[in-house]
């Protein structure tokens, strides 16, 4: 990209970014989104159920919540991120 | 050592008037410890006010972005109607203002509902189970209303309860 707007970015940025945020290039993510879409066409965009992972690492969570979050007000005021 | 990205919206956050409000992916990663990792942030800010601050800071601006390094700050209308935590980062005497643990999961439901984007229905199913116990249901139930995602949170939901019965019937069971 040679030429570029006040919006958006450099190729190279762009790819950083997308590097960081999907660990893929932008052009990786986009035959990845691609791919996606393909397969959730084929699976009748049938959402998949929460699985056993999602459950298992959450569940973990509420521990970690437990020990570096304080709440006030049944609000959250304070976060440990040392703790992560 | 907590994440620079986010000891940098604390600094911001001292310096303006206008406090920033942290969004998106950023929020979700600080929510689930690091669970869910963003590359960039996103804020709610006076950008006006902002660009200064984050131009002394050593930050350069490229389109929608302000970089330094790793950090890449995507800065946002600073209109906000939703609710926020005013949340210390332990330790570091900084504070940083954070859309709710309610309202981001009714974005997050936003986008499953509607964009069918997998990772972000796992994140809403995770938030609804690890904060199961300390979210305001009734607020909860009314911006999903209001953002007509209350079908996927009750999806999402009896999915979470089914899976934890799951669990606890096999724990019984390795208990026998």
């Amino acid at each position: 990209m040679d030429r570029i707007t006040t919006i958006q970015v450099s190729s190279s940025t762009r790819d950083r970014l997308y590097r960081l945020k999907f660990r893929k290039t932008y052009d990786e993510y986009l035959v990845f989104l691609m791919d996606m879409y393909e397969r959730l066409e084929a699976e009748g965009g049938k959402r998949e159920r929460a699985p056993d992972k999602i459950l298992a690492m959450s569940e973990a969570m509420r521990g970690w919540v437990r020990r570096n979050m304080k709440w006030r007000n049944g609000r959250i005021s304070e976060v440990d991120l040392d703790g992560r | 050592m907590a994440d620079e990205k986010f000891l940098v919206l604390g600094k911001l956050t001292k310096a303006l008037k206008k406090k920033p409000i942290l969004v998106g992916g950023g929020a979700a990663e600080l929510y689930t410890a690091g669970h869910f990792v963003t590359g960039d942030i996103d804020i709610l800010a006076d950008r006006a006010e902002l660009q200064p601050v984050l131009e002394k800071m050593g930050f350069k601006r490229e389109g929608m972005y302000f970089i330094r390094g790793k950090v890449f700050i995507h800065v946002l209308n600073p209109y906000f109607d939703k609710r926020f935590d005013d949340i210390a980062l332990k330790g570091t005497g900084l504070t940083i203002r954070v859309i709710s643990v309610e309202d981001l999961i009714v974005d997050r439901l936003n986008a499953c509902k509607w964009w069918r984007h997998k990772a972000d229905c796992e994140q809403a199913a995770h938030l609804l189970n690890t904060f199961r116990d300390k979210l305001d249901a009734d607020y909860l139930e009314e911006r999903a209303d209001a953002e007509d995602v209350r079908d996927t949170l009750h999806e999402i939901l009896e999915q979470v309860e089914s899976q934890r019965n799951v669990s606890a019937k096999r724990v019984k069971r390795k208990g026998k």
